[in-house]
């Protein structure tokens, strides 16, 4: 009688082991696999969610196409089990409070959810155990267009142009103004700079307090030129009630590598500000100026914000102009997607 | 009937102990081979979708050749250790990764413009429990470019 309950008791004691281990492999193994599949999950959302708040514009296309983004990234970037076609949800909203799959109007949506619902991840060993047969994974990521200030993505741009008005934040500008960036050269005819400063009182105050030509304040070599054109860098700092250097340098260049920098942004068709603002590219036609007092010996007096052409004149007897845009320091809505949770 | 004697006995029991122990071992192996391996790549996927979002912000830095594969080092750097300039003693994200083995890869446009940034794991034997699993382009993460284009940036 003894020696048949030691014999039962190994055996009792082998069976639970076995089981309790096997239920731990298991776990470690779906529970593992899960974990695997949360993270891709986890990428498809974070990254297609950033790629399609790209696309919005505030037009109905502009929601197609990021809804388009994100079916592209699913189909080239998912590798595990194909998707169902409705684990993939994306969502759009105007303020993160309330989200729409259809919505009625694209005007002022910036952000999208998207958001993966798995319901059938295969579990190896936890149905043994478990009253479920598949596993299920919730990943979601929500993008939008995030302001960002001008200074850290538009970069400075080598010229100064004239104050109007030494009182920030404007300085006598008003949004859409044309300003010279660079003077034009004297010549025979008239001085004709560009819109904004034609008025007399202007082109007075810039002969009296620089030399025509002039407009770029930074280091005229050649190869500076075109960096601080191009790349915003900065070789000589530029202090306020300090006065500002403005040289000429060699006009041609300066406006083949406005042109370049300018060709660089991602919307080229945009012919004002309040086009490019509608549907915005990546900012590389957006540029700080310096703004200098005429009547103060030229002294910086503040910063404002451009808009470049696509391609200014090459003709050395033209001036290089821009589109006024408002002070600088302040912050404006550019695609540049954010992952908000 | 053969009597079975306490010495016979004995010998059952040690027997049906080192069997069940090799069962056992057999089974926690299992438990610890599959489970790390597929949390050390749960770790790897993260850590080249933080990598690819990291470079979708840096700048794009292009003055020179040398110039770019500065950038992209940054970029390794933050794939394994989560920092682009990490300290002496810094542990990577999985035992054994290092940033050679991290590909990153810029598709620019037809003017060169970045548009996205690719980041992948490359040649990694990732050493389990008993054994290596080679991983060569998975995990992978593409995210849009939205740094800041620098044609003639360079990072120091």
């Amino acid at each position: 009688m003894r020696r048949t309950r030691q014999t039962g008791f190994v055996l009792i004691v082998l069976a639970v082991s076995i089981l309790a281990l096997a239920g731990v492999a298991g776990l470690a193994i779906d529970v593992g696999h899960l974990y695997v599949v949360k993270e891709e999950a986890q990428t498809l959302a974070d990254l297609s969610s950033l790629a399609a708040v790209q696309e919005l514009d505030g037009s109905p296309g502009g929601l197609d196409r990021a809804r388009q983004r994100v079916r592209e990234y699913a189909a080239t970037r998912w590798k595990l089990r194909p998707l169902a076609s409705d684990a993939v949800r994306v969502e759009f909203s105007a303020s993160r409070r309330q989200w729409e799959e259809q919505p009625r109007t694209a005007d002022g949506l910036r952000f999208v959810r998207v958001s993966v619902a798995l319901d059938d991840v295969e579990l190896f060993f936890l149905p043994a155990v478990l009253p479920r047969r598949a596993g299920r994974v919730r990943a979601a990521a929500e993008a939008g267009q995030a302001p960002v200030s001008d200074a850290e993505r538009a970069g400075l741009l080598p010229f100064a142009i004239l104050a109007h008005d030494r009182s920030p934040p404007d300085f006598g500008y008003r949004a859409g103004d044309e300003v010279t960036l660079r003077w034009p050269p004297s010549g025979r005819g008239p001085v004709t700079p560009c819109a904004a400063d034609r008025q007399s009182r202007w082109v007075d105050a810039a002969v009296a307090a620089f030399p025509l030509g002039a407009g770029y304040i930074q280091d005229p070599a050649r190869e500076a030129m075109q960096e601080a054109i191009e790349d915003g860098r900065v070789f000589q700092p530029l202090r306020l009630g300090e006065p500002v250097r403005m040289t000429g340098g060699e006009i041609s260049l300066q406006a083949e590598s406005l042109a370049r920098r300018a060709r660089q942004d991602t919307n080229l068709r945009a012919r004002s500000w309040k086009e490019y603002s509608r549907s915005p590219g990546n900012g590389r036609r957006l540029g700080v100026v310096a703004v200098a007092d005429p009547a103060q010996q030229v002294r910086l007096v503040g910063f404002g914000l451009v808009f470049l052409p696509v391609d200014p004149p090459r003709d050395n007897s033209q001036p290089l102009c821009a589109e006024w845009i408002g002070p600088a320091g302040r912050s404006f809505l550019l695609p540049v997607a954010r992952l908000m949770q | 009937m053969k009597d079975s004697g306490p010495q016979h006995r004995r010998g059952s029991v040690l027997l049906e102990l080192a069997l069940s122990v090799i069962v056992l071992v057999l089974l926690a192996a299992g438990a610890l081979q599959f489970g790390y391996a597929f949390y050390a790549y749960g770790q790897l996927q993260r850590a080249v979708r933080n990598g690819a979002r990291f470079a979708s912000l840096e700048p794009y830095p292009t003055r020179t050749p040398a110039c770019l594969e500065r950038q992209k080092e940054r970029v390794r750097r933050f794939v394994v250790y989560g920092d682009p300039a990490p300290g002496k003693g810094r542990n990577s994200c999985v035992p054994g990764l290092s940033p050679e083995r991290v590909e990153v890869v810029y598709h620019a446009d037809e003017k060169g413009v970045p548009v996205s940034v690719e980041v992948a794991i490359r040649g990694f034997r990732l050493a389990s429990v008993f054994s290596t699993y080679e991983l060569d382009g998975a995990p992978a993460a593409a995210a849009p470019f939205t740094g800041r284009y620098a044609p003639n940036g360079c990072p120091p």
